[in-house]
């Protein structure tokens, strides 16, 4: 048998889940300064990131959100929403709701409810994002084909699409509208990239003088009546003819064009453009040129041959000093306004960063440039996010050049903790992962691994690691599913003595039901590798039947079975009826047990992102996006608990499978915490190994992706802790049990001699020792275990072990832990290769 | 790089080379020497006259005055009274032209004064005291007068600021002592040339690399990885800003107009430094480590030796190891190359165009040839060779043989070359390097990477002239490489006097196969000198195995019937198994004496008969063997 301390681990490279380039990435914007009222100005604070929205060449957005003060993980991955099939997000746009109100300074972070968010696909309709329900709430056909470029005005204010038809269209979006405002002049070419000119204050009338100095309510007054006090002065577009044209917003006419090199029959593609606080037109074209322009008179500034391939994104620092470039050859060049003595201040070429491993598409700053003289960040650290091909998007310090005294005093702290360096050429960069949970899951006792695609689910049949061997696999299924929307979650019920196994998929709108034939099936033939999936087409009218106020759909955000796989557990999507409830099913007979929800229905149109079950099947918990969780008892069929609100935002949550009163909460700045359900509070056995734990595994960048156990654990609290770089063991009820450990895992490994076979040290309390945290996996998609279950059926076993196996009479498939990694070079090797550069001494 | 400190090695080095000198001026019993070139190079760029037909070179102690267009010495600047004892504390360290009179030559020295020479009639016009070395000093146009200098302030004791009369700046001293003597330091002075009086400007650790801007406003100092920014104002305080780097800055060029800097490192980064208003104004007291806006370029894979900007501003010149000026346009950021220049840069200038001609860089080369680039087609225009100097060999070690020989015919020297398997032949009474011999045809191929070994190449270890002129031997050998040992080749070269060159006329591979060869000696000529008779004389070698060969000409009639001499091997003997170090025949070749391990042996070279065997005393080991007049008495060492 195992030994007691090593796992069996099958390490699956094979499946070929295709993690999407990062085509947008978008800040919420700085909410413009009110125009002072006689007030004293608003002084500079630091600004807390907030979110960051994320695009996918799937059509996916993903939403993160910032893991909390002084979290090492940055950014940690909040929510997807999940878009339309076959799209691609091409532009992400926030802007604010009320850009007008006076709560927001340039210095706060807008909260989410306040953000709007919109996004283009390749197709000719402009999208609006609900930020609490997740999904599209508003489509805006553009009247002119498909929106090849998007900006927002600095006041949030107006949208300009660039449209296929050479039109710019300008679309109000005061008040929560969403309106198509006017077209301008159409012209030739198409409008490959936009930007706004900075604001202007409108001209007041002469009245504001005069009633400077009466109550607020007057000015209160006045802000209905002038809602907005900054004008706008031109919009730059570049286009796809060598060009950059400029247009006045008032009266829709082009204002001036300015002409870019180009070779002799190729047009240059102004692929990027931006518009720096004093005017100062930025554009970056295909021939790799980084150009600086008068938008005044429409003169070349200066020409930088900053790249040597296309540029095909531009980002201007917060403080207008600064201006990042990238594109197709992956680097990232930063370009510094340097005055010198006696000069005039001009544009120098700084730094040059490869950072990627393939075309960079993407490249947004936190915090966003304010176009204000007003604006300048100086206290906070800026952080420069680029994505692109390569799947992961990278964080560098992108802190402005700041003097300092002797020792280092004096400078802005490096945001990302890094290293001590905060300036974009010598801080280091962070990857944040590209892997998440609940792409995968596995069938335990069958030894499947199910992976969601976008449109399709793929099945694997994992063969049994023998010592010293590497596992061996079988594709056993995969299926194409047409639907409207990309796939948002899967479930796998275990099969049963006489059922077969269950997958239950959802998209936005859908919610189908599989019944997985095969293997042990007395119907089917008793080839491992076949599996006839046959789908319960009764499954939505059925339901939806029993649903007395449904529309007739059912869209999951959330679907689990549970242990036995006797029940489904269907979290429906806000936009559905009912809206963010929990239907508890019966798989047999299709009727609807109960409809869990909490009990204050504040919070209805949440999303609810995750549901899991006790493994004795009596408890589940619900995490919504919001962050509230909530617990339900299965058996008598109400509303448990909800938890206290925590001081990060949960991302998971694991019920211990020994002890189903034990729920396990991690949170987005990676500590953990464990409510008992027995006395529905924090648990306090546990609760000392857990702020152990936190304490190590906080310091990690990496965040937590998941947690798994075993089916058969050792100790009664153990639990596999993984993120996408690492896996390591914890026994959370070390301070209750009196384990001791075994001191030296390393003799054990070497005796063994498989190199699999790794052992993870128990964490026991009374000395804490060193949290072995194995890196030897990256990439990780996944860590469960396979196998080993005890209530699997005699006689199934008996057929599924055909062939000349040794261990035949051992009764069951073997535990082991499946870890299923995706490369980045796996996934890029499939794609179009990347711009390649002579390098020097080749 | 000036440079200030003198290693052990590189002393021995000089040594040598003053035994070479020696050599040529053996004249009465006090022997004056003269040095034929300084141990190192230096790296102190060329400073040309305002009609760029002359420039200036240091050369140890003095100045050479070198005409622009054929790079020949015109004249030199030497100090009345040199003492050649101790010419070290009086390298030139730094020139400058006199911003304020283009006729003088302003020449620092170490040992801390500073001479303004006048260099059209060659008069030392002024000497600028300072109490301790000066290391670089730099002049610009706007301070008048005025130089701007560091002084290595190492070991200085309280005391001495006792006899200081500069009223001024005596608090300010007494603070620069404060710190612990032993650590070495720098300062920085702005130093009168009319007044002589010296104003403090700032304290740095030990500094390779000084420059000042244009304007005078900033000063540039490179110590290790970091540049020290001092903002001078016209008056009163400087402040300083520390500027961090990675690498160990090896190079420092201040843009002629602007106010940014280049500084290249070791590892071939060039950076940028933009001395911005918003980053040096009104800084406050104390030392600053500011960041300035800086922008790094990559092209070298070696150290950046060298950097020059061209007076207009618009292009920078580097080079360094790999024998390539690279010129960085610099609004475009576009390069062009200048390859294969002929060896590592040291330095790099730029000659203003005179009188309708093309500008042209100069770049000056380890092994101290200067080569000329017309800046227009970008391509080597002349290269004037010097004396060359070994570069590869370290300071740390010394060869263990120098090959080094007079060949009587023409008077003419054989010394190593700037590589170990050439030989120069250098004419002294003309001063001037004639031509260079490939004894063993190489490879110069850069390093991979700055830590890798250098390459192993075979090194000419031993070089001897037969007494006629007409032959000459040279023993090659090449040690390390992979996994092999010792291969040592001997060549024979005959003269050929009408091409006036040396010709390869018998190559032996490996003498002693695998052992080293020790000893090298050619049998005079017995009495009658006709061609025949040269036929007859020997070569004598020995080696470590404990054989003493002679190897004599072969004559083969070819089928024309002409005479192909060559050489072989023609008797092998040993004493015992005492291993021969050395070999000598009497003068008139009678004898040939063998240094055996603490005994001499004497042998008939015709007969190959062991006539004695001379024992010394104790077991100290002969080390080199010669006979001394022609009366046969002889000396060993």
């Amino acid at each position: 048998m195992d030994e007691p301390r090593s796992v069996r681990v099958h390490r699956c490279r094979f499946i070929d889940w295709t993690p999407r380039a990062i085509t947008a990435i978008a800040f919420p914007p700085r909410a413009l300064p009110t125009p002072s009222k006689g007030k004293q100005p608003e002084k500079e604070t630091e600004i807390k990131p907030g979110y960051m929205a994320v695009g996918r060449a799937n059509g996916n957005i993903e939403l993160y959100n910032w893991a909390g003060e002084g979290a090492a993980q940055a950014w940690i991955l909040h929510a997807t929403l999940y878009g339309p099939a076959g799209s691609k997000v091409d532009n992400l746009i926030f802007t604010l709701r009320h850009p007008d109100s006076l709560s927001l300074t340039p210095w706060d972070t807008p909260p989410l409810f306040s953000l709007r968010l919109f996004s283009t696909t390749s197709g000719s309709e402009l999208y609006e994002w609900s930020l609490s329900s997740l999904s599209i709430t508003r489509t805006l056909p553009s009247g002119g084909g498909s929106i090849w470029s998007l900006a927002a005005n600095p006041a949030s204010t107006k949208l300009a699409m660039g449209c296929e038809d050479g039109g710019v269209r300008v679309v109000d979006l005061r008040e929560g509208e969403l309106a198509l405002e006017r077209r301008f002049d159409r012209v030739k070419p198409r409008l490959l990239s936009l930007a706004w000119g900075p604001p202007v204050l409108k001209p007041k009338a002469d009245k504001r003088t005069t009633n400077e100095k009466e109550s607020d309510e007057d000015d209160d007054d006045e802000d209905e009546e002038e809602e907005d006090p900054w004008g706008d002065t031109f919009l730059i577009t570049g286009c796809s003819d060598s060009s950059l044209r400029k247009w006045d917003v008032r009266t829709g006419r082009m204002l001036g064009r300015l002409t870019l090199d180009k070779t002799r029959n190729e047009p240059t593609l102004a692929w990027a453009v931006g518009v720096l606080p004093d005017g100062t037109v930025v554009s970056g074209d295909s021939m790799g040129a980084v150009k600086f322009w008068d938008s005044g008179t429409g003169t070349q500034l200066q020409s930088l041959a900053s790249h040597q391939a296309d540029v095909l994104a531009l980002i201007i620092g917060p403080n207008g000093r600064t201006v990042y470039t990238t594109g197709v050859d992956q680097k990232i060049t930063e370009h510094t306004l340097v005055s010198l003595p006696h000069q005039p201040a001009r544009w120098v070429q700084t730094t040059s960063r490869r950072l990627h491993a393939h075309d960079v598409r993407a490249l947004s700053i936190f915090p966003p440039m304010l176009p204000h003289p007003k604006g300048a960040v100086t206290l906070t650290c800026p952080v420069l996010v680029s994505g692109g091909l390569d799947l992961a998007p990278v964080l560098t310090p992108a802190a402005p050049v700041q003097k300092t005294d002797a020792h280092g005093a004096g400078a802005v702290a490096n945001l990302l903790k890094t290293s001590k360096a905060a300036t974009w050429a010598e801080s280091w960069h962070r990857r944040l992962p590209y892997t998440r949970r609940g792409e995968m899951s596995v069938l335990r006792k069958r030894g499947w691994v199910v992976c969601r695609r976008e449109q399709a689910v793929g099945i694997w049949y994992l063969k049994t690691v023998s010592e010293g061997e590497e596992g061996g696999w079988d594709k056993v299924l995969e299926m194409e599913l047409a639907g409207q929307g990309n796939l948002v979650c899967i479930a796998v019920g275990e099969p049963g003595d006489s059922q077969p196994a269950w997958l239950a998929v959802s998209d936005g709108g859908e919610v189908k039901l599989w019944q997985l034939l095969g293997e042990g099936h007395p119907l089917i033939s008793k080839q491992k590798e076949d599996i006839r999936p046959k789908r319960v087409k009764s499954f939505i009218p059925t339901v939806v039947e029993q649903l007395a106020d449904s529309e007739g759909t059912l869209g999951a955000s959330a679907l689990v079975f549970t242990p036995s796989a006797s029940h489904l557990l269907v979290a429906t999507t806000p936009s559905c009826q009912p809206g963010s409830t929990i239907l508890f099913l019966d798989v047999a007979d299709l009727s609807v047990v109960a409809r869990l929800t909490p009990p204050k229905s504040a919070n209805a149109e949440s999303w609810i992102s995750e549901i899991v079950v006790s493994s004795d099947g009596h408890y589940c918990a619900s995490l919504g996006v919001a962050g509230l969780i909530n617990i339900y008892d299965l058996r008598t069929l109400k509303h448990y608990a909800t938890l206290p609100s925590f001081p990060s935002h949960p991302t998971a949550l694991t019920f211990l499978p020994t002890s189903p009163a034990l729920l396990v909460i991690v949170l987005a700045n990676n500590t953990l915490h464990s409510y008992s359900l027995q006395y529905r509070r924090l648990d306090d056995v546990t609760k000392r190994s857990c702020a152990a734990l936190s304490a190590r595994l906080g310091m990690r960048h990496d965040p937590i992706l998941g947690l798994s156990t075993r089916s058969k654990p050792e100790g009664e609290g153990e639990v596999f802790i993984w993120g996408s770089s690492w896996v390591c063991r914890a026994d959370l009820m070390a301070d209750a049990s009196s384990t001791v450990d075994e001191p030296s895992t390393h003799r054990k490994r070497k005796r063994t001699g498989n190199p699999d076979a790794f052992n993870l040290a128990l964490q026991s309390a009374e000395e804490i020792p060193p949290l072995r945290v194995e890196t030897r996996y990256k990439y990780i998609c996944l860590v469960d275990f396979v196998g080993g279950t005890k209530s699997r059926a005699e006689d199934a076993m008996e057929v599924d072990e055909d062939g000349p196996m040794k261990e035949a009479q051992e009764d069951e498939m073997k535990e082991m832990m499946v870890v299923v990694e995706r490369p980045v070079a796996d996934v890029l090797t499939e794609g179009p290769g990347a711009f390649n550069r002579k390098k020097f001494g080749t | 790089m000036v440079g200030v400190e003198d290693t052990d090695g590189a002393e021995k080095v000089k040594e040598k080379k003053n035994v070479k000198g020696k050599a040529v001026e053996r004249e009465g019993k006090k022997w004056d020497w003269v040095s034929l070139l300084d141990a190192k190079t230096s790296d102190h760029p060329a400073v040309f006259t305002k009609d760029s037909r002359f420039f200036f070179l240091p050369s140890g102690t003095s100045v050479n005055i070198h005409s622009a267009a054929t790079g020949d010495v015109v004249s030199t600047l030497t100090l009345p009274t040199p003492t050649p004892g101790k010419a070290s504390k009086h390298r030139i360290t730094s020139l400058a032209l006199n911003p304020s009179n283009a006729f003088q030559l302003l020449v620092s020295h170490l040992d801390g004064s500073i001479r303004v020479w006048d260099f059209l009639d060659g008069v030392l016009l002024r000497t600028v005291e300072l109490e301790s070395g000066i290391t670089h000093m730099c002049v610009s146009e706007k301070l008048k007068n005025q130089v701007l200098v560091a002084v290595n302030e190492v070991g200085k004791k309280k005391g001495d600021s006792d006899g200081m009369s500069v009223s001024d700046y005596s608090n300010r001293f007494m603070l620069k002592n404060f710190p612990a003597p032993a650590k070495p330091q720098y300062v920085l002075y702005r130093v009168s040339l009319t007044t002589q009086a010296k104003t403090y400007i700032g304290k740095l650790p030990p500094a390779s690399h000084l420059a000042l801007s244009q304007s005078a406003q900033h000063l540039v100092a490179s110590s290790g990885s970091t540049c020290y920014v001092f903002t001078v104002p016209a008056e009163g305080k400087a402040s300083v800003m520390k500027c961090l780097s990675t690498d160990r800055i090896t190079s420092l060029a201040f843009h002629p107009e602007e106010e940014w800097f280049a500084a290249g490192d070791e590892i071939g980064t060039i950076k940028f430094w933009y001395c911005s208003e918003s980053a040096t104004g009104n800084t406050a007291k104390g030392q600053e480590r500011a960041s300035l806006p800086n922008a790094s370029h990559l092209w070298h894979a070696h150290a950046v030796r060298s950097l020059s900007f061209t007076p207009n501003g618009a292009y920078l010149l580097s080079g360094g190891e790999e024998a390539v000026i690279v010129a960085w346009q610099l609004h475009s950021g576009r390069k062009e190359f200048v390859p294969r220049v002929g060896g590592p840069i040291r330095w790099l200038c730029v000659k203003n165009p005179v009188q309708g001609g093309e500008e042209e860089w100069v770049a000056g080369l380890a092994d101290r040839t200067l080569v000329w680039v017309n800046a227009g087609n970008l391509k080597v225009s002349r290269s004037v060779a010097r004396v060359k100097l070994d570069i590869s060999a370290t300071s740390s070690e010394v060869p263990p043989a120098l090959p080094l020989a007079v060949h009587p015919a023409t008077g003419n020297l054989l010394l190593p070359s700037s590589h170990p398997s050439f030989l120069q032949i250098y004419s002294h009474p003309t001063r001037s390097l004639l031509s260079e011999l490939e004894v063993h045809p190489s490879n110069r191929v850069s390093k991979r990477n700055p830590d890798a070994p250098s390459l192993p190449a075979a090194r000419v270890e031993r070089v001897c002239v037969s007494p006629q002129g007409k032959w000459l031997a040279t023993l090659d050998v090449r040690r390390g490489g992979e996994g092999e040992g010792i291969v040592s080749r001997l060549k024979v070269w005959r003269w050929d006097a009408r091409r006036g060159a040396w010709a390869l006329n018998t190559r032996v591979e490996s003498p002693y196969g695998v052992g080293e060869v020790t000893g090298l000696a050619w049998m005079p000529d017995p009495q009658g000198s006709s061609s025949k008779t040269e036929l007859g004389c020997l070569l004598a070698t020995s080696g470590k195995d404990g054989l003493v060969k002679t190897w004599r000409t072969r004559v083969e009639r070819g089928e024309e019937g002409e005479e192909e001499i060559s050489w072989v091997n023609r008797s092998a003997f040993s004493y015992r198994a005492h291993v021969p170090h050395c070999c000598a025949f009497s003068p008139d070749g009678s004898l040939l004496a063998i240094g055996q391990g603490p005994c001499v042996t004497l042998w008939d070279p015709v007969t190959n008969v062991m006539q004695r065997v001379l024992a010394g005393q104790g077991a100290a080991i002969v080390e080199q063997v010669e006979f001394v007049s022609s009366e046969g008495r002889w000396l060993a060492v």
